[in-house]
């Protein structure tokens, strides 16, 4: 045994009061088990089911994008190449992830991945108009184009 | 025996999950595909290589009891966490941009082979950062088809470390059961915050590795240090500095058991790391460079070979001289190991370069030392621990507390702290508001481990102690 063992062996019974402090902090853990860990958990896992991944992410006033994501989702294939510009941060964090395993790159390199990875760019009509499929991406919203 | 399988247990899983993730990483850094019996494999060689880390102990009555209390509690939180992160994909932001991104690709394809990783085109989010968690989800996913019961997996071994090292300390088996469950029960780690447990963000698996570290100082398991170590090197950017702020402490300390692990652990996790960052940023476009494993290497070989040459000299005072030297040194010399690590725009790369930055903006400290006693003290998230923590560094209270090392490393994490505040160009009010709770997160079970140092032990080891 070192010195330092020795310390809190002869410390050992002065530091009881420590175990109830412990205990204190487990029973305020308990406490909250029911109310803020279980229910709070079951509640936020119905809420995103019903609301799909870009409801969730996209709820409140913070950022919007949702109907971007939903109209890219049922408007290409799983497989393909989506170009994408503005702003990298933000909303567009959330275009490439939750639209994944589609290739997100900007115009001048869509041709090169599209050839490299074989998969199409994306072509879709939209409001009449029929071209490749653009996102643009501020940090807070996201906007869908043909061109 | 039922302590003693406990401890086995929690043994096995460390080597399991290190060994798992440390093959599979190595493979990924070679280029190749990662086969579905190697996690299968791994598991096989930990048990046999696993021991029982604690003698028989004859449980009491009421320790049995308690024993059994907290293990139902901690299984039901756990079947709570494992519903939280299996019933959908993260709800947070980074767990679903950049972790559940990974997750998904090396579950469908376990290689780098594919253009996500290998085209820098793509759109890829924190493209380099380590994938120790997205490997054991997407192994175990593969197999079970609920990889993200990993993420309170981790949660469960932290609580087990911090059981057996309290045990192995030799305080009675209920105080540590109370204290593993007090520790498993924290706030911050169970509610449904950002950066708890099944949030999707790496935060706390990195935590739970640092916890696994932090018990085998405790428990003076140097096997739990090495690969605790390691973990935290091959599951976030941070881990890497985390192991780097332990070999420091253990130096400091003179502790040359921890040192030496500490390093073993450093230099393994920097070597197979930085190769598998080179991997995800470069790609077949360039080289490895051989400078990579100097960085790897060089830090633990210093600190090591640094302590057996000061170990003629007695007084913390020497130590502390060479330290400032050292010190002043390794600051100066912070960008070229950017450069030579292979990766000098990466996660740590930018740190490293930009280190300058931390003495212009040295002004942020007041605030980020105000937003960390706000987080963790003030706002309860983090229970009674920030007061817990603030006694054991009372002068009269701080020498009952077993393991300085510990609270050597708890302290030279705050200018880790403060420099990813200085450094970084996100909004500072914004930034301390979403990444000082999961910062403090990983200092959680460092802390616990620490606390536990400080319990009293149970009556037949301090008679055995006195008498010795």
């Amino acid at each position: 045994m070192t010195a330092i063992d020795d310390s809190n062996a002869t410390g050992g019974r002065r530091m009881r009061w420590f175990v109830w402090l412990v205990v204190l902090h487990l029973a305020w853990g308990l406490a909250r088990l029911p109310g803020k860990v279980i229910d709070r958990r079951i509640e936020e896992v119905v809420a995103y089911q019903k609301a799909g991944p870009e409801g969730w992410f996209f709820r409140g006033d913070a950022m919007q994008g949702h109907e971007a994501i939903t109209w890219i989702r049922e408007h290409t294939p799983r497989s393909c190449v989506i170009i994408w510009e503005g702003e990298r941060l933000g909303a567009m964090e959330f275009a490439a992830a939750l639209l994944s395993p589609r290739f997100f790159v900007q115009a001048d390199e869509a041709e090169r991945v599209a050839a490299a990875t074989g998969a199409p760019i994306a072509v879709a009509e939209r409001d009449g108009r029929r071209g490749r499929v653009t996102i643009t991406a501020t940090r807070a919203a996201l906007e869908v184009s043909v061109r | 025996m039922t302590v003693q399988w406990i401890s086995r247990l929690t043994d096995a899983l460390v080597l399991w999950l290190t060994l798992s993730v440390g093959a599979a990483s190595i493979v990924l850094a070679a280029g190749a595909t990662v086969p579905d019996w190697l996690l299968l494999a791994c598991g096989a060689a930990a048990l046999p290589l696993a021991r029982r880390v604690l003698p028989e102990t004859a449980l009491k009555r009421r320790e049995l009891w308690t024993l059994l209390s907290v293990g139902a509690v901690l299984l039901a939180t756990f079947a709570v966490l494992g519903f939280g992160a299996d019933q959908t994909p993260s709800r947070h932001w980074d767990g679903a941009v950049a972790w559940d991104v990974k997750n998904a690709l090396l579950a469908a394809d376990l290689t780098l082979d594919q253009a996500v990783f290998r085209d820098p085109a793509i759109l890829h989010h924190s493209r380099d950062y380590p994938l120790g968690q997205p490997l054991l989800v997407a192994m175990v996913d593969r197999w079970t088809g609920a990889g993200r019961l990993v993420l309170p997996l981790a949660w469960l071994l932290a609580c087990l470390a911090i059981f057996v090292c309290a045990c192995r300390r030799g305080v009675s088996v209920g105080v540590a059961a109370i204290t593993a469950a007090a520790f498993g029960l924290t706030p911050a780690l169970v509610s449904t915050n950002s950066g708890g447990v099944d949030s999707g963000y790496a935060d706390f698996t990195l935590a739970a590795w640092a916890t696994v570290a932090a018990a085998g100082c405790v428990g003076r398991d140097r096997r739990w240090i090495a690969l605790g170590v390691m973990m935290m090197a091959w599951t976030k950017p941070e881990g890497l500095p985390y192991g780097a702020a332990l070999l420091l402490a253990a130096w400091l300390c003179s502790d040359r058991a921890a040192l030496f692990a500490a390093s073993i652990g450093w230099a393994a996790g920097a070597a197979v790391l930085l190769p598998l960052q080179h991997e995800l940023v470069w790609a077949d476009r360039q080289p490895l460079p051989a400078s990579v494993f100097a960085v790897a290497l060089a830090p633990a070989a210093l600190a090591v070979v640094s302590d057996l040459a000061l170990s003629r000299f007695r007084g913390a005072w020497h130590r502390l001289g060479v330290a400032l030297l050292l010190g002043a040194g390794l600051l100066l010399c912070l960008p070229i190991l950017a450069e030579w690590s292979g990766n000098e725009h990466g996660s740590l790369g930018r740190y490293l370069r930009s280190i300058g930055l931390v003495w212009d903006r040295i002004g942020v400290t007041p605030e980020v030392a105000g937003a960390m006693l706000d987080h963790g003290v003030f706002r309860g998230r983090f229970g009674l621990l920030g007061v817990l923590l603030l006694l054991a560094f009372v002068p009269n209270w701080r020498r009952r507390f077993g393991t300085e090392v510990l609270s050597v490393w708890l302290v030279w994490l705050l200018p880790i702290w403060i420099a990813t505040f200085a450094i970084s160009n996100i909004e500072l009010e914004d930034h301390l508001r979403s990444r000082m709770p999961r910062l403090l997160i990983h200092a959680t079970g460092i802390a616990w481990a620490f606390l536990a140092s400080a319990l009293p032990l149970r009556a037949s080891t301090e008679k055995t102690t006195s008498n010795g």
